[in-house]
């Protein structure tokens, strides 16, 4: 396992880190002993990031992760949660409910702080209650040593362009902009930089596009990308390998991107996930693969309020009424 | 359906629109659409109404701006065959009410159309804002028309959880992929509409969402089986799309593929509800 500085916060976190989300049962029903035993296989495969959220599973994630952390000596790994967002139309990101929301995932974790505090899925809020009301509870939360780095997540990345400039965080979280179908996060690198910002990526699979399984009918991403990303996958079922692996070794291959989450609730997917960030890519597939994708290459989806969304239209301003 | 089959009853196109383009706010309408990028007026519709039989129309709005509900209440003015008029009203925008007062003065302004569809994430309906805003209306009985593509009818379902007595229609049946042959899970969620007593649903605008060049009739006979017999006769209403629907068929086509496919044990007073009377009582014409 490589490791790499995360901005300005110092820490050195493993180029493929592990997401929590399925421990929460969010894509599938899980076995919490084997959940268990998959956290414990990250960290022996010398994954040393760990990131989890209030929402995934409704604190279910949290929940089972924290029999985990209770196993593990807490300054051997790196942990992450979230707050703000607490179901699919349930955001508090009022300074209270942060405060509140901490001290839930402390006790749910069994530690008593936190690495970094991500507010979650901000473009779903207007900007002016994180800044009046989030961000400093997070500097607050830092003074009295609950957390020790303060970040922001979402999926549109003009929310980071918009936001950066006029904010303080140590790191953010963007996910689904660096795959194999969707480089657009390169073209934030130049403000993180300029800023010190620590940057976690996440969903190298696209959140299950990257998947010769039909896509979940919750996936937000329109037909022909889901059909040309299965195209892709199949591609590279017919020479053998999995999608997963190509994919999993180019979101983390590229050094200005110091860490890629991937969420399993299974130990030998994690396991395997671990030992390809070591092997050599097969630069041939991996052509032959972004050349399939090209014609959907940096095709994304909306998410949240208009102003985050400025650069994906709605097709012609609306369908026809 | 012909002129020959006109009965005492009201019969009445419950949706279509007029446009004029110069106006310039109708922003899905665009050279790219040449079949509909040009003026549609009344009195281009007057004789399809004619030769179907109808008394007159709905008109909904076609563009999310005050004005253009402004432009089809004075069509409206001038034109004996407008029934009533649909207009735009923005939720979101803290002076809903007094604008919607200002629309309630003109006589034909029968209700209101939320864009659902154009919103990036539906779920903002859900904000306490919007769901109390919809309550009051809900609780004056207004008629309010909601425009969504099916991905959104979580968001739409959990609306009516809130607002459970609104008096609401689906527009163009929530505009399911009938061009991929899918019926879940937008029947499931139709069926979850269709408990709410106040719920109407238009068989409308289903051409447009066909395959536009090479739909069959066959195509949209279960969609409007499911709909008719999740909401019955007396909560569905006809309304052409005229001249959205020119995008895929003409009048004529759009008029027989829904009488070719209603339940064979739909006689004349169901169709009566279908083509006009529902219309009529949903509206309070």
């Amino acid at each position: 396992m490589k490791y790499r500085t995360l901005g300005n916060t110092g820490l050195d976190v493993s180029v493929l880190s592990f997401g929590a989300s399925s421990l929460g049962s969010v894509f599938r029903e899980t076995d919490d002993r084997q959940s268990i035993k998959t956290v414990h296989a990250a960290i022996d495969a010398g994954i040393n990031y760990i990131d989890v959220s209030p929402y995934y599973g409704l604190t279910k994630a949290e929940t089972v992760l924290g029999k985990a952390v209770q196993e593990l000596q807490r300054d051997k790994f790196l942990l992450s949660s979230k707050a703000g967002r607490y179901g699919e139309a349930a955001f508090d990101f009022s300074a209270k409910r942060i405060f509140s929301s901490v001290e839930e995932s402390l006790k749910r974790l069994h530690t008593d702080y936190l690495d970094i505090l991500f507010l979650h899925d901000i473009e779903f809020v207007p900007a002016a209650i994180l800044i009046e009301e989030a961000l400093p509870a997070m500097v607050k939360l830092k003074e009295q040593g609950k957390i020790r780095f303060s970040g922001i997540s979402g999926l549109p990345l003009q929310l980071f362009e918009k936001l950066l400039p006029q904010i303080e965080v140590d790191a953010i979280l963007s996910y689904c902009h660096y795959s194999l179908n969707d480089t657009s996060l390169l073209e934030l690198l130049p403000l993180l930089q300029a800023k010190g910002t620590g940057l976690v990526n996440a969903s190298p699979l696209s959140m299950g596009l990257l998947s010769t399984r039909e896509t979940a009918d919750w996936h937000p991403a329109g037909s022909r990308l889901k059909a040309v990303c299965k195209q892709a996958a199949e591609h590279c079922a017919s020479r053998g390998t999995d999608i997963a692996k190509l994919a999993v070794q180019y979101s983390t291959s590229h050094e200005e991107i110091p860490t890629t989450l991937v969420s399993t609730a299974t130990p030998a997917n994690i396991i395997n996930n671990a030992a390809w960030t070591d092997e050599k890519m097969d630069t041939e597939l991996l052509q032959e693969v972004l050349d399939i994708l090209k014609p959907v290459h940096n095709e994304s989806w909306v998410s949240g309020r208009p102003e985050y969304n400025e650069h994906l239209e709605p097709a012609k301003g609306g369908g026809t009424v | 359906m012909n002129a020959e089959e006109v009965c005492s009853r009201m019969r009445i196109d419950a949706h279509q629109h007029y446009w004029e383009i110069a106006r310039g706010d109708y922003g899905w309408i665009t050279p790219e659409l040449p079949v509909l990028y040009r003026d549609f007026m009344p009195v281009d519709l007057a004789p399809l109404l004619q030769t179907h039989g109808f008394e007159g129309s709905i008109i909904v709005q076609a563009a999310p701006t005050v004005e253009e509900t402004e432009f089809i209440l004075s069509i409206a003015e001038q034109s004996p065959s407008v029934l009533g008029v649909v207009g735009w009203l923005d939720l979101f925008d803290p002076d809903h009410r007094r604008i919607y007062e200002k629309f309630r003065q003109h006589p034909k302004f029968k209700g209101f159309r939320i864009m659902i569809q154009d919103m990036p994430d539906a779920y903002r309906i859900l904000e306490p804002g919007f769901v109390e805003a919809l309550r009051r209306y809900a609780e004056d009985s207004v008629p309010v028309d909601l425009l969504l593509v099916s991905g959104q009818m979580d968001a739409v379902l959990k609306l009516l959880q809130q607002v459970p007595d609104l008096r609401g229609v689906i527009d163009h049946i929530g505009k399911p992929p009938i061009r991929d042959k899918e019926m879940e899970p937008w029947k499931q969620f139709m069926a979850e509409f269709a408990r709410y007593p106040q719920m109407y649903c238009k068989l409308s605008g289903m051409v447009t969402e066909g395959d536009h060049n090479q739909w069959r009739k066959e195509d949209f006979l279960p969609y409007i089986r499911t709909v008719a017999d999740l909401f019955g006769p007396q909560r569905v209403m006809f309304g052409s799309d005229w001249p959205v629907c020119l995008l895929a068929a003409d009048y004529s086509e759009v008029m027989d593929i829904l009488a070719g496919s209603l339940p064979e044990a739909w006689g004349e007073y169901e169709r009566g509800r279908l083509f006009g009377e529902n219309a009529k009582a949903f509206y309070k014409l």
